[in-house]
């Protein structure tokens, strides 16, 4: 349930930081495949994620991600930690 | 007596105060304070590794190093033999090292560089690269493992170093291959920094805080030179690391009562957006912070002071300058202090006859911030199409003359020919001249400047081209405003062969020319065949296609 909550979560910040429709994303998606997600916008991501949960996302990690469900498990494994 | 090089500037502020701090090298690991006078010992050590490694006067050594002290040490080592250092963009850990070592053959072997200074852990199989080049690979892990063990013979005694000798390179955008050295003389680099440091007031009480790469003009220049010739202070973080805590920029200013700072635009909007609710910084020591590299808007500065207004700062810490390496850097700067001037224009007389008319109530309007006064020095001109004087209420290319500009373009005597018309330079920007000021506003030619960083269009479409599954010929690129960033966004359009399914395509277009030329191109449209517009003459139209994809995107959103 948590996991469904964190990828709701960053769909509706990678939606709101990148101005594409949340629903086009899935766990498969990766930056290549949605418009405007380059290093600066993904730190922008980073941020918006950290600020809507209130939490701390870990640096060495946050930037090195294959796709979203990583990073959603990042964002589960944080918020549990919390 | 010895002629004034930058290496003997340096010198002095050692020998004037040995204790004197340089520059605050931040990394992960913590922040390392390095004094002028550690500073030329350490380049003094790797000068007398360079020198048995076979490097010697106007020798080139490109300088490929992560952010680490070693970049200051290896940069100098090679300028206290007479050598010709360059620093040049590190990998991204995504980037193929394959391609990106692969990709530099073509500039070494057209250049005949010999000498390479980088990591031994990103350089597996470099020699592939360059069989039939004499091309020598040093690695700063043996360099720093012979220097503690005593291993490493002292330097030769130092050469005589004319002011007309070529200090150091700066190279162009481009694909690694294309990319231009711009030679820069220490009497060039000296003139400018006078000059510059005379406009801004800016002396050895100074301190800049920077996080700009040292491979691009405004961290080479503004930041390293200008605090190494003046005996000013550094404070210098990660690019990498900046981009992702951009207000590590602030902390830095107000833990080190920075005096100066240069941002290209996008980033005053990063800075402004990363900052917490509540969180406050002390920026009083700032005297300016200078927006540089790519066209300034004022809404950038509307978001800073709005976010930081009440930090110590105000509209007179914000400045602007124009600034190009070809010039070593600055051409004009506004005044330190004093708000920026900006003018409204009306957009239809701009873009249908390049006017210069202010806007009256109600017309379109563009609001263009001045890049202030030229240096003492620089002649600015405003050319016409036919290479004349513009008359005055139009824009058109603006050309410099200067006592500061590039010796040439390293092994391009055609080029440097083609730019260089009677000691005057060709910028290939637009803009005009308004009560003494200078106004910028684009590109006359395809360059497209994204986060700062310069790329060309055609450069694009070639790396693009090469990759499997697209139409031939059928590729257009370039750059569309995105005023959320601040910046310009990369865009490529192309027409697909039919081979390859469309996601796919777009993924292997991104991350080739991300390989090849360290871009992330943010928007990739695969369009259907026959779609793209071509001009009369039949070549792919750039502005057609541009203006086509704004509207349908404006339709779409």
């Amino acid at each position: 349930m948590a996991d469904e909550e964190s990828f709701r979560e960053v769909a509706q910040a990678i939606g709101e930081t990148l101005m594409v429709d949340p629903a086009t994303i899935t766990r498969a998606t990766t930056a290549d495949d949605v418009n405007g997600w380059d290093s600066v916008t993904h730190s922008m991501l980073v941020m918006e994620i950290e600020r809507r949960l209130g939490i701390q996302l870990p640096m060495d990690k946050v930037f090195d991600l294959a796709d979203v469900g990583e990073l959603v498990d990042l964002v589960a494994a944080a918020r549990s930690a919390g | 007596m010895q002629q004034r090089t930058i290496l003997s500037t340096i010198e002095g502020h050692a020998a004037a105060d040995p204790a004197r701090v340089f520059c605050r090298f931040q990394t992960g690991a913590g922040t390392e304070a390095i004094g002028y006078a550690d500073l030329l010992r350490r380049a003094e050590g790797f000068a007398g590794a360079f020198a048995a490694a076979g490097i010697g006067r106007q020798d080139t050594v490109i300088v490929i190093l992560q952010h680490r002290p070693e970049l200051l040490y290896g940069f100098f080592g090679a300028m206290r033999l007479g050598a010709v250092p360059a620093f040049m963009p590190f990998p991204s850990p995504k980037q193929d090292h394959a391609l990106f070592w692969s990709s530099h053959r073509k500039l070494l072997a057209l250049t005949g560089i010999r000498f390479i200074l980088t990591y031994r852990a990103i350089a597996a199989g470099i020699d592939e690269h360059f069989t039939g080049l004499d091309v020598r690979v040093l690695y700063v892990e043996d360099i720093l493992e012979g220097l503690a063990a005593g291993t490493v013979p002292p330097a030769p005694p130092a050469p005589a170093i004319a002011p007309e000798d070529v200090a150091f390179l700066q190279h162009s955008s481009g694909t690694t291959g294309l990319k231009k050295g711009v030679m820069l003389s220490h009497a060039a680099v000296l003139r400018q920094i006078d000059r510059y440091a005379g406009v801004l007031g800016f002396g050895p009480g100074d301190v800049v805080v920077s996080w700009l790469p040292l491979y691009h003009d405004m961290g080479l220049i503004s930041c390293l030179m200008m605090t190494a010739v003046t005996g000013a202070e550094l404070v210098c973080m990660d690019a990498f690391e900046w981009v992702r805590r951009p207000t590590m920029l602030l902390d830095a200013i107000e833990q080190h009562r920075g005096t100066f700072a240069y941002l290209p635009n996008f980033a005053f909007l990063h800075i402004a957006r990363a900052a917490r609710p509540g969180q406050r910084w002390d920026l009083g020591s700032l005297r300016a912070l200078v927006n540089c590299s790519e066209p300034c808007k004022p809404q950038s500065f509307d978001a800073f002071l709005a976010a930081f207004g009440d930090c110590g700062i105000g509209r007179g810490t914000l400045q602007v300058c124009y600034a190009m390496a070809e010039n070593v850097f600055a051409v004009s700067q506004t005044t330190p202090g004093q708000p920026v001037a900006s003018l409204d224009l009306d957009v239809e007389a701009l873009e249908s006859e390049a006017r210069i008319v202010p806007a009256a109530p109600g017309r379109d309007s563009r609001q263009v911030l001045s890049c202030g006064r030229p240096l003492p020095g620089a002649e600015v001109r405003i050319l016409d199409g036919a290479g004349g004087d513009a008359a005055p209420d139009l824009a058109g290319q603006i050309a410099i003359r200067t006592d500061c500009l590039f010796t040439g373009y390293n092994h391009l005597p055609e080029l440097t020919a083609e730019k260089l018309v009677d000691g005057w330079y060709r910028t290939g920007d637009l803009g005009f001249l308004h009560a003494g000021e200078l106004y910028v506003l684009g590109r006359q030619d395809d360059l497209m400047i994204v986060y700062g960083r310069n790329y060309y269009a055609h450069n694009i479409e070639e790396v693009v081209t090469a990759c499997d599954g697209i139409a031939p010929g059928r590729v257009v690129a370039f750059a569309v405003e995105s005023r959320q960033m601040g910046t310009r966004e990369a865009v490529v359009l192309l027409e697909p062969d039919g081979t390859r399914e469309a996601a796919e395509l777009r993924r292997a277009v991104k991350a080739r020319v991300f390989d090849v030329l360290g871009l992330t191109l943010q928007h990739v449209e695969v369009v259907p065949r026959n779609s793209l517009v071509k001009s009369t003459a039949g070549k792919i139209s750039r502005d057609q296609n541009r203006r086509r994809y704004m509207e349908e995107r404006a339709g779409n959103g």
